[in-house]
């Protein structure tokens, strides 16, 4: 199944796009009692839980639907078997939101920014459609009601960080060379000279063939590649393997948040803003030109020695004076999208109940 | 109460100079205890660099297009200290724990011109080697042979009289060329070995970087020579004809090898 079919009255919402498996994922946490906020696709799945509450319904079959309103949604571009299965041409309107970045994306990309009517994304769009007349520029893709508060979800939690430093990062490369040789080496200098004191989880770091498979395959992907360009030797002196979740964090005070790819105005992921739901303070390294992020958290400089002079200058101030900064972070945030309600996704919210 | 001034010694490389303060004053914290001094003799980064100086607040004496060793006479001016560290600017200092260093550093006794903080070498990757450059040149001897330079940095010297006379003489009249920096620890250890103190000053590491315009990978054979010179005939004279011997059956072996 590469879609998922809405209907209310007479209009029907059909949500496809690039990983299948991640809206389903997110359909499933719907319809759960409560939707845990340790899930990194809990703002997608608020957005189908109001979807749902607002009286759409979910349905597994539209061709028996008569509905005189049919919009098809993208969450990201879709390949081109998938795109061919809709039939595209049935739909009245389509939405694309963008969340990844265009060079990451099908070839798919640019049929969908041709036909599309709505086009969402929290960054400039290349080339010829930077000026597209339906692009509407977003706060951001990913965030759509306000980022939650770990330790206001549990009344056991007690605030005991015993790391200054983290990361959690997967052994990718992406594409994105600049930002993946930069991890490697903030985690040598955070090994060497916080070695107590930081706390480095990830997958695929380690060649583990029994336990994990899949991860060892991506280790020598990316070892191998790292040989070839000439990356520097990985220390895993500090690494502690890979996590389901981030509840690490709230043993952290601060997390190093480095998005995939820097040069795009605007772009960010939802690693700007995770480690504060934990209380953790993300030092944040994105491109700073119209990111809802920047004036809030502390974007820096593509360099690991002046992250972790950043890092340690905000743990120097004490773990309760770090606890609160991230608080304040997150309200300051919290309070510009309630203001603001321009997200990808509640804009979406508007024009699926547009008449 | 112990005082320490950290001196840097900058030319034309703004970008290592700002990844050197900002670890720097991560870690310091505007301690009354410790002063940074910046010695700039640039002259195409220069406004740059005194960018760095005011986004720090840290006090810069600049002298574009001075030598290098009138750059070094400036480490003089300063008021007085305790101790000083001389550092350059492509290297870093990292500070673990303050109160710690300055204890060890009040804990010499009053006849021990110096002190050394561990050290770790890395390259431009970022790659940390476990060795420490300073543990290397203790007892400093070993380290002496030719082809391998004994590294200056990670020293803390008291400075007293005996430092600045000795400073005035090696750094301003530069007997020895490039390298006069060595042969001035060469003489602190190998004539004043009652001054020198072998113990390893904890609470913070020095960070020796690696690059392609190090001094030790542009040195020449005038300079090495030189640098032997001094401190074989300077300070201990069969040093020199141990030198001079080792280098030629050094070279004679290289040309045997390429014949092979």
């Amino acid at each position: 199944m590469n879609s998922l079919h809405f209907f209310k009255d007479d209009t029907l919402v059909t949500f496809s796009g690039l990983y299948p498996d991640v809206y389903l994922k997110a359909l499933q946490l719907a319809f759960l009692p409560t939707i845990p906020i340790t899930n990194h696709l809990y703002q997608l799945a608020s957005f189908f839980r109001d979807l749902t509450c607002s009286g759409f319904e979910y349905t597994s079959d539209c061709h028996s639907l008569n509905t005189k309103k049919k919009l098809l949604v993208f969450l990201d571009a879709p390949n081109a078997k998938t795109l061919q299965t809709l039939r595209y041409s049935t739909y009245d309107t389509s939405a694309i939101i963008l969340f990844e970045r265009p060079t990451s994306q099908p070839s798919t990309l640019y049929t969908m920014l041709d036909n599309a009517r709505y086009i969402l994304s929290s960054y400039t769009l290349p080339g010829t459609y930077a000026h597209h007349p339906y692009h509407y520029r977003c706060a951001s893709a990913f965030l759509y009601k306000e980022i939650p508060l770990f330790s206001s979800a549990s009344e056991t939690f007690t605030y005991q960080p015993a790391f200054n430093l983290s990361l959690i990062n997967s052994n990718l490369y992406g594409n994105n060379s600049n930002t993946y040789r930069l991890r490697r080496e903030l985690i040598n200098t955070c090994t060497a000279l916080q070695p107590q004191t930081f706390l480095f989880y990830g997958r695929g770091w380690q060649f583990n063939p029994i336990s994990n498979p899949i991860n060892s395959l991506l280790f020598f992907k990316n070892e191998f590649r790292s040989r070839l360009y000439n990356f520097p030797p990985i220390d895993l002196s500090s690494y502690r393997g890979s996590c389901t979740d981030k509840t690490v964090l709230l043993n952290c005070l601060t997390n190093f948040s480095i998005e995939n790819f820097l040069d795009f105005d605007g772009y960010h992921t939802e690693k700007a803003y995770e480690p504060l739901i934990y209380g953790c303070y993300p030092i944040y390294l994105a491109n700073r030109s119209f990111n809802i992020f920047a004036d809030n958290l502390l974007p820096n400089e593509a360099d690991p020695v002046l992250l972790l002079s950043r890092a340690l200058k905000v743990c120097s101030s004490g773990p309760q004076a770090v606890r609160n900064m991230a608080l304040r972070a997150r309200s300051c945030i919290n309070e510009y999208i309630s203001f603001n309600t321009n997200t990808a996704l509640q804009q979406l919210m508007r024009i699926i109940h547009s008449p | 109460m112990t005082t320490l001034a950290i001196c840097i010694l900058s030319h034309e490389r703004p970008d290592k100079l700002n990844q050197l303060l900002s670890l720097l004053t991560s870690t310091i914290h505007q301690s009354r205890r410790v002063s940074i001094y910046i010695f700039d003799n640039s002259i195409l980064c220069a406004n740059a660099i005194k960018s760095l100086s005011l986004e720090y607040g840290i006090p810069l004496v600049a002298k574009p297009g001075e030598s290098q060793a009138s750059n070094y006479a400036s480490v003089l001016s300063i008021k007085p200290h305790t101790y000083v560290m001389i550092m350059h600017d492509d290297d870093c200092l990292y500070v673990s724990d303050l109160s710690l260093l300055l204890d060890d550093l009040s804990s010499l006794h009053h006849d021990e011109q110096a002190a050394y903080v561990p050290a770790l070498v890395f390259d431009n990757s970022y790659h940390f080697s476990k060795h420490t450059v300073a543990s290397d040149l203790y007892p400093i001897e070993n380290n002496l042979q030719p082809f391998k330079l004994p590294v200056f940095p990670s020293w803390i010297f008291r400075m007293d009289f005996h430092f600045t006379s000795l400073f005035r003489s090696y750094f301003l009249d530069r007997p020895a060329g490039k390298y006069s920096d060595i042969v001035f620890i060469h003489h602190l250890v190998l004539k004043s070995r009652k001054l020198y103190s072998p113990k390893k000053i904890a609470g913070c590491i020095y960070l020796y970087r690696e690059h392609e315009s190090n001094d030790s990978k542009t040195s020449n054979l005038k300079d090495h020579f030189a640098m032997y010179y001094c401190i074989g005939v300077h300070l201990r004279p069969a040093y020199f004809f141990r030198f001079t011997a080792e280098y030629l059956l050094n070279v004679i072996s290289a040309i045997l090898n390429f014949m092979k």
